[in-house]
């Protein structure tokens, strides 16, 4: 389990990070959305202790996580800007991490590279951006962690080596218990992946809920009803925004969609009513809405 | 052979619920025949592991799988899955009685609407 308690950091006056607390529990895929520029990658870069917080903590297991920690070996952090030792090829790189890495496994690096299919010879700094990722998973695989920080690690890849991608790491967390965190901006890819989503948003953790609990929090219904609509208040539920297109009127509930419609069937004669799941890109847009991000309307 | 729809409201654990146990009513999945590995169904369907476990669990409980130590999930026989498939069969027809009382229709009265329905339902099996 990591645990993120009340983190703060300052880039001279530049506040990046504000009280970030998260939790990502054994053996769990964490998913870190946010909008460009939130603190997702600087957030990162505090478990791995690559950034030292200006004031809270990070705990591996309940043990405090600091710069010297031998629990760091146990991290692997795959960064979004990759970059490898000049001249390098993979089966050096393998060779110069697996003195840093004690489980490095040859038997599992040996199964990667015919899974993915890379040039083990070939010079890191010639490949392509995704062949680059696809090198960087190979090792960190490979190095067995505990945990595994990925930054838009899928960013990049085709859709096959995607596949092959999700196949290694759900392999990874079934087998090994591996704990996961991974930031992408690419929601639909993590949708239905992520036990648990933390959504940043200008530093701050603006929400975080198991997937299955934000899927049920949040939800999208279409209704149409003979009279004119007008706003109606509750304390069991909330409706966030509300649109007309023709005769129907499409909506997002937070709370009890079932007490909506039956105060809809109570105060008007109800037509059709439809309720749909939100996918993690529309949670994400909503939330974000609340805090006042995204409202703006481009006029040309 | 299992399809998930993510923009259904219905949660992704039901809808594997649902796909096998049309899977396994209409016999594609044969008794005693093992069913994809938890690992298998989740890094082809690109879901989140735990979410096939609370499928298989729910299957599990309704007795259309079964699960052996070590060795994975496997189809019940038809006898144990058709009759949790009976029961709900049973309750769903209840649900439609109660709306068609709802609307005073008497027992004849559903019961031709039932016939008429069979009639029409060209795809009914006779057998």
């Amino acid at each position: 389990m990591i645990r993120v308690e009340g983190l703060n950091k300052w880039f001279r006056d530049f506040n990046v990070l504000k009280d970030i607390n998260i939790t990502a529990n054994t053996g769990q895929i964490y998913g870190l959305v946010g909008s460009n520029g939130c603190g997702k990658t600087t957030l990162l870069k505090h478990i791995i202790q690559i950034y030292k917080g200006d004031s809270g903590s990070i705990y591996y297991k309940d043990t405090q996580i600091k710069e010297e920690s031998p629990e760091i070996e146990k991290f692997y952090y795959i960064q979004d800007d990759l970059f490898f030792p000049y001249g390098y090829n993979l089966d050096m790189l393998f060779k110069y991490e697996s003195k840093l890495y004690k489980n490095m496994s040859v038997e599992k690096y040996e199964k990667l590279l015919k899974f993915f299919n890379i040039d083990r010879k070939a010079k890191l700094t010639t490949l392509s951006k995704g062949q680059k990722k696809q090198a960087a998973f190979i090792i960190a695989v490979s190095a067995k962690p505990e945990v595994l920080l990925l930054d838009e690690v899928v960013d990049g890849l085709d859709a096959v080596v995607k596949r092959k991608f999700w196949n290694v790491l759900i392999n990874e967390v079934m087998e090994r218990n591996v704990t996961v965190i991974i930031s992408s901006h690419d929601l639909k890819e993590i949708d239905n992946i992520c036990d648990k989503v933390g959504i940043m948003h200008e530093g701050r953790i603006i929400k975080e809920e198991k997937m299955d609990i934000l899927k049920e929090e949040v939800k999208r219904v279409q209704f149409a009803i003979e009279e004119e609509y007008k706003e109606i208040k509750s304390d069991k539920y909330q409706i966030i925004k509300t649109q007309k297109i023709g005769s129907v009127y499409f909506g997002i509930i937070k709370g009890d969609v079932d007490i909506f419609r039956k105060d809809l069937n109570e105060k008007y004669t109800l037509l059709i009513f439809d309720e749909l799941s939100m996918d993690l890109e529309e949670i994400f847009i909503t939330e974000l809405g609340g805090a006042g991000y995204g409202k703006e309307e481009f006029i040309s | 052979m299992i399809r998930i729809d993510s923009n259904s409201s219905n949660p992704i654990y039901e809808q594997i619920y649902s796909e096998f146990v049309r899977l396994i009513v209409s016999r594609v999945l044969k008794p005693n025949e093992k069913i994809p590995s938890v690992r298998e169904l989740a890094s082809t369907l690109r879901i989140n592991p735990n979410t096939i476990v609370k499928g298989y669990k729910l299957l599990e409980m309704d007795n259309y799988i079964r699960s052996e130590q070590g060795k994975g999930y496997f189809v019940n026989k038809r006898d144990e899955s058709l009759s949790t498939y009976m029961k709900r069969i049973e309750l769903n027809l209840k649900e439609s009685i109660k709306s068609m009382r709802l609307i005073k229709m008497t027992d004849s009265e559903i019961v031709d609407f039932i016939k008429n329905l069979l009639k029409g339902d060209e795809g009914y099996d006779k057998s």
